[in-house]
């Protein structure tokens, strides 16, 4: 699939740029094999919350006559909320038809936001517990993370823009485990998201203070903390050593990270960009772009391929004053019909879309082997909910943007069956990032047609 | 489910008295510590030959009752019998901390980490430094309402990662001092939003009277410089003739001008500026003038003497407290007519140059040997593992501080790295769920304290005696009369409440337009100290529900219509109880349980039913049909509005249970303050609950809610012991629960009662069942 034919417009402005500003050695990733003009996939997967007003959404769209079934160019026009998406009409695409079954019911009763969250990613119908028995899958973004370890700095990036609740409860008998994290390493163990800039920025680049001298310790130290931890799991007998289980992981990924260090040449990259402010954004959007060009900056210096950014979190109380609207963002989404709270939604929608437009931008004009960023990304826009008001977790907004390394065809709206399982759009793209899976979750197939 | 368990439990020790268990491998660290031990001292009688009371211990069995039985002889002297050789105490001390763990199936055993709060908390006491470095950690997810629930506190490669970072900075902060700037520098900058509905501007909080506070962790003690300064906008509202003719004027001459300042200054009456740090007034200045002046009072400069830590200060015009209406500081072009535009820190002036706190906890004694160096790591390793260290332990953190010593590094660095080492152990990060007396010792402090046990705690589980009831009596007594038990308040209470939402939830100012983030702080603190003096006076806990007192300063009180509380400070105000009295009717709770924009009686009724008696409705199917909020107050009440809405039968199941507590409540609007209309309707407070008792009011309601005050206590009870034990109730707790519940009723229902008695229930001992284990 790779070698596909890239645009025109894609190959002449990859020379152009090519020649404007020539690859540096930093950008080039310490392992790859392939040729400097081979730039690797990447992948990311945007999150909001509490589905989005669809009729403002999806092109042709009404809730009893679904567009028919096939593909089609993008219009000319979109509706409201997408069309901040418009200048980019030809490197996304827009699916329709997918749906995550595992956010429904299914026996479980209530908690449609708690298990939206929790599935998206994952495909899996997340057990219904306040904390006990945590059980959802493994997101698809860890799938490929730990496929592709060691080929970067990190094996993944989380990255938010909201602190989940702390204490009182989430969704009717969720723990609120399931709707903090979109990225689940194991069914039990999720991976938060960082919401502080500064600490991003520190993670990929370094922070001002790092003293090498100490750091001769770090191994020594390492050793003895995993001794410590294989004596406590042999005392705890079979019973519950799943968190001692997330200790070691850990410490084993800390590990392997120093002596990849050690072992190749590579040097923590320059950042292109000064640190950011160790103070958390309060304005939204300011927030988002910030994690999008931390984003951008880690795919370009490619110390992840793999990206997750939750935006904001299922049943999320922020209000965004900031474009008039003091009211909490999930209990306007139950409008129940009202014109004002849709209207109200609708504005939301789009100031998130706006931001997703900020990051297409961001890719498309960064420079990246011979074309940009964007042609050898894919980065998924959408929620695990349709009609937040009516917990829908069938035809969900979905975005697949960029080129993925030319083996997608954007400008296009595809409608797919009803109830295609999300996860086969999923397993597609782990196949465009070389690391094919069976299925992920109730997947049942491949997505075709991208 | 719990008869599943004693019966297997029970043919466990079945086998173990009829000794029909097969020999098994014991763990490492039994062979390496425990079996020596009874080689030593037990196997002359207890051996296979022997068997003296039916008893040998030469071949190890997975059968934690047994070892748990042996634990309790050894801790409590009475083995090995007087008049044989005694072991070294120390030697008892290693073995018990094994034995107390049992290794085989005794239930749940979750390895419990900390959480943020509890992090920051145990690293202050355990070295007496003043850093919150869990503060960067990804958020504690929760779980049961609380966030420090063992199964769903998760670790994480990035949590790792600032595992790293915070074992760094915190053993280098508490070797070497605090990062501390060489000279005096301008540590911070604190500013004030902009306006109430500015969410660009810095952070902190927006004061209509023009205040501005916050905390700030002061690096080392020292000397500290506060400079504030004033912005002054208030117009002149009226001009004397000569004052209006000075200011057509061009070209004013010096003694003009002169002349004009002054009688603008005359003008606006002087304001009184104070600025205090943790309560105390270190600083008041006064500020005259008006528009003309803006920014020309300069700083105000105040210099304090400051320990290391944490510190709060404020700085505001205390005579605006007493304002009828809070925005009449504020002109008509949004900004305030006073305000404290900046405060700047610097520091530190005049350190002090005594040793750190840390440095004397850690550096126990002076030579920079081996010995020493073994001392003191065992001594710090015993504390921050809150347990005897195991001789291995022992022996690879001394290792790992020789080698730092063989590169030709420091002695404290030696120490600092082996410091290092123990913050990032699992030993550190978690707790164990097990019955010994160490553990047990952990799970008292963190349930009172949020944070490790004090050496007198400590000392009572090395010497095995906490489970003697005195003892453990005792010591709770005397936690909870510590300082450090204000984390009940804050962490249990706060997360009961939901009053870490309040930053989340605002009432729109622009429907509220009294409602600052000043007003909603206080609502916060008035909440906080009602429910510490419940605690600290060891009052009713039922007094939640309708306590009649609580604490205002000028401006709430001034919000809720009560007289005579005048200025910032807060005082305690006692109660008719007609329109306040307990939780229900506070802002903080009213406000927590509305829309930004207007109350909803479900809401609130939802949140009583939830959070104060324990029966959460079912939530709605997701499409319902439309309220029409718009014309509520204009065309009909909110009132008619539902009861509409409860003519369908399918709504009314769960309505009806919900609703008449919100509407019981309906004279609060949604920023809590007390109305007898909504738009053009009179409120109608009075409902019928489901059971058909009628009500008028929030006083009548509160009184049939406190007839039925055994919904409530078990609600309490629930909440609270799950967040003692740190995990979701099981239906086998119940009975421990309603054993709490019967204490707490013939106590009186005393606070202390309440803690008491789920610190001596069954599970949070982890006794498992009668007689079985730890007889008391």
């Amino acid at each position: 699939m790779p070698g596909k034919s890239l645009g025109r417009r894609t190959l002449l402005r990859g020379m152009g740029t090519a020649i404007a500003l020539p690859l540096l050695d930093s950008m080039i990733p310490a392992f790859t094999r392939a040729a400097v003009s081979k730039a690797p996939c990447r992948m990311a997967m945007l999150y909001v919350p509490n589905g989005i007003i669809m009729d403002q959404w999806m092109p042709g769209y009404s809730k009893d006559a679904m567009p028919a079934e096939g593909s089609t160019p993008l219009p000319e026009v979109f509706p409201r909320v997408s069309s901040a998406l418009t200048p980019f009409r030809n490197d996304i695409m827009m699916l329709g038809g997918l749906t995550q079954n595992g956010g429904r019911a299914l026996g479980d009763g209530p908690g449609d936001h708690g298990r939206a969250g929790a599935n998206y990613l994952t495909c899996v119908h997340p057990k219904k517990t306040n904390g006990r028995d945590l059980h959802t899958g493994i997101s698809v973004d860890q799938v490929a993370a730990k496929r592709l370890e060691g080929n970067t700095r990190f094996a993944s990036l989380e990255l938010g823009c909201e602190e989940g609740v702390q204490g009182g409860s989430c969704d009717n008998g969720y723990s609120c485990a399931y709707s903090n994290s979109i990225s689940w390493r194991t069914p039990s163990s999720p991976m938060p998201a960082e919401i502080r800039p500064r600490a991003v920025f520190e993670r990929l680049f370094g922070a001002p203070d790092d003293d090498p001298r100490a750091a001769r310790y770090q191994k020594s130290i390492l050793d003895l903390v995993s001794a410590d931890a294989q004596r406590l799991t042999s005392q705890m007998g079979s019973a519950d050593k799943r968190k001692l289980d997330e200790y070691l992981f850990s410490i084993r990924d800390l590990e392997k990270r120093i002596e990849s260090a050690e072992h190749s040449n590579a040097k923590t990259p320059k950042p292109s960009m000064a640190a950011p402010s160790s103070s958390i954004p309060t304005e939204f959007s300011e927030h988002a772009r910030i994690m999008f060009d931390l984003m951008t900056l880690a795919f370009q210096t490619d110390s992840t391929r793999v990206a997750t950014v939750l935006l904001a979190l299922e049943q999320s109380p922020r209000a965004y004053p900031e474009i008039g609207i003091p009211e909490a963002h999930h209990g306007l989404t139950h409008h129940q019909g009202d014109k004002e709270k849709i209207e109200k939604v609708t504005q939301i929608n789009c100031f998130h879309a706006k931001q997703f437009a900020y990051l297409l931008e961001k890719l498309r004009s960064t420079p990246d082997g011979d074309g940009t960023l964007l042609d050898h990304s894919m980065i998924t826009y959408g929620s695990g909910l349709s009609d937040g008001n009516a917990h829908d977790h069938a035809n969900l907004p979905t975005v697949l943007a960029g080129r993925g390394c030319g083996t997608l065809k954007p400008g296009r709206y595809v409608r797919y069956p009803k109830e295609t399982p999300m996860g086969n759009l999923f397993v597609a793209m782990l196949g465009r990032m070389g690391v094919p899976v069976e299925s992920l979750g109730d997947s049942n197939g491949v997505l075709s047609d991208l | 489910m719990y008869s599943e368990i004693t019966i297997h439990r029970a043919l466990i020790l079945a086998a173990v008295v009829v000794g029909l268990m097969p020999a098994q491998t014991p763990p490492p660290d039994f062979r390496q510590t425990v079996q020596p031990f009874l080689a030593k001292n037990c196997l002359t009688c207890h051996s296979d030959k022997t068997h003296t009371a039916g008893l040998s211990l030469e071949q190890y069995r997975d059968t934690p009752a047994l070892w748990a039985k042996v634990a309790e002889k050894i801790a409590s002297g009475r083995m090995p019998p007087a008049g044989t050789p005694q072991p070294p105490k120390a030697d008892v001390t290693a073995v018990l901390s094994i034995l107390e763990k049992p290794t085989g199936d005794s239930g749940r055993v979750t390895a419990h980490r900390l959480n943020r709060a509890e992090y920051n908390n145990t690293v202050r006491d355990l070295l007496g430094v003043s850093l919150h470095p869990s503060d960067q950690f990804p958020l504690d997810d929760a779980g049961y309402g609380f966030d420090n629930i063992g199964d769903v506190l998760s670790v994480s490669p990035l949590l790792m990662e600032k595992y790293v970072a915070a074992a760094k900075v915190v053993s280098r902060a508490a070797v070497y001092g605090e990062p501390v700037p060489d000279k005096p520098t301008k540590l911070t900058r604190f500013l004030g939003k902009k306006s109430q509905d500015d969410p660009t501007a810095n952070a902190l909080d927006y004061s209509y009277r023009g205040a501005l506070w916050a905390t700030y962790d002061f690096p080392a003690d020292g000397e500290y410089e506060f400079h504030m300064r004033d912005a002054n906008y208030r117009p002149r509202l009226k001009s004397t003739p000569r004052q209006a003719e000075l200011s057509r004027k061009r070209g004013l001459s010096e003694t003009e001008k002169a002349e004009l300042l002054e009688l603008n200054r005359l003008s606006d009456p002087p304001v009184r500026m104070v600025m205090t740090v943790d309560g105390k007034q270190v600083l008041t200045e006064v500020v005259e003038g008006n528009i003309d002046f803006a920014y020309a009072h300069g700083e105000s400069v105040a210099r304090v003497k400051l320990k290391a830590g944490e510190h709060s200060f404020r700085a505001s015009y205390p005579e605006y407290a007493d304002m009828a209406n809070p925005r009449d500081n504020v002109n008509l072009d949004g900004r305030r007519k006073i305000f404290i535009d900046y405060i700047d820190i610097w520091g530190p002036y005049d350190r002090g140059s005594e040793t750190p706190e840390s440095r004397k906890r850690i550096f126990i004694c002076g030579q920079k040997t081996a010995e020493c160096a073994s001392k003191i790591i065992g001594t710090l390793a015993r504390r921050a593992y809150r347990r005897p260290v195991t001789p291995q332990e022992q022996n690879e953190l001394t290792s790992l501080a020789a080698l730092v010593r063989k590169n030709g590094d420091s002695f404290d660095e030696s120490i600092r790295i082996a410091l290092q080492a123990m913050l990032m152990s699992p030993n550190f990060l978690f707790r164990e769920e097990l019955p010994g007396q160490h553990e047990l010792a952990s799970r008292l402090s963190y349930f009172l304290w949020s944070s490790m046990p004090d050496e007198e705690l400590m000392r009572a589980a090395d010497t095995g005696t906490l489970r003697k009831p005195e003892v453990f009596d005792a010591q709770v007594r005397r936690m909870m009369a510590d300082p450090k038990a204000d984390a009940l308040v804050e962490n249990f209470v706060g997360q009961w409440l939901g009053l870490r939402l309040m930053d989340r939830k605002k009432p729109d100012p622009a429907h509220f337009p009294t409602v600052d983030d000043e007003l909603l702080d206080s609502m916060r603190q008035e909440t906080t100290m009602f429910a510490r003096a419940v605690m600290r006076e060891d009052r009713s806990v039922l007094d939640f529900l309708d306590g009649r007192f609580t604490y205002l300063n000028g401006p709430l009180a001034r919000f809720y219509g009560i007289s005579g509380v005048n200025g910032e400070a807060f005082q305690r105000v006692e109660l008719d109880g007609v329109q306040r009295g307990g939780l229900m009717t506070q802002g903080a709770v009213l406000t927590l349980s509305s829309y930004a924009t207007r109350t909803s009686p479900v809401i609130r009724g939802k949140w009583v039913l939830e959070n104060l008696l324990g029966t959460p409705p079912p939530p709605p199917p997701p499409d319902v049909p439309a309220l029409e909020d718009k014309n509520i107050g204009t065309t009909a009440s909110l009132r008619e509005r539902l009861e509409q809405h409860r003519a369908n039968a399918a709504c009314a199941v769960c309505h009806k249970q919900m609703d008449p507590i919100g509407f019981g409540l309906e004279n609060y609007d949604a920023s809590g303050a007390w109305r007898d209309h909504e738009g053009k309707f009179p409120i109608d407070s009075s409902g019928i609950l489901p059971d058909g008792r009628a009500f008028r009011g929030s006083q009548e309601l509160k009184t049939l809610l406190r007839n039925q005050s055994d919904l409530f206590t078990r609600n309490l009870t629930e909440k609270m012991l799950t967040y003692a034990l740190g995990r979701g109730l099981e239906p086998y707790d119940r009975t421990a629960v309603d054993a709490i519940m019967q204490r707490l009723k013939d106590n009186g229902y005393k606070f202390s009662a309440l803690v008491a008695e789920i610190a001596n229930s069954k599970p949070f001992q982890m006794k498992k069942d009668e007689g079985e284990l730890h007889a008391r």
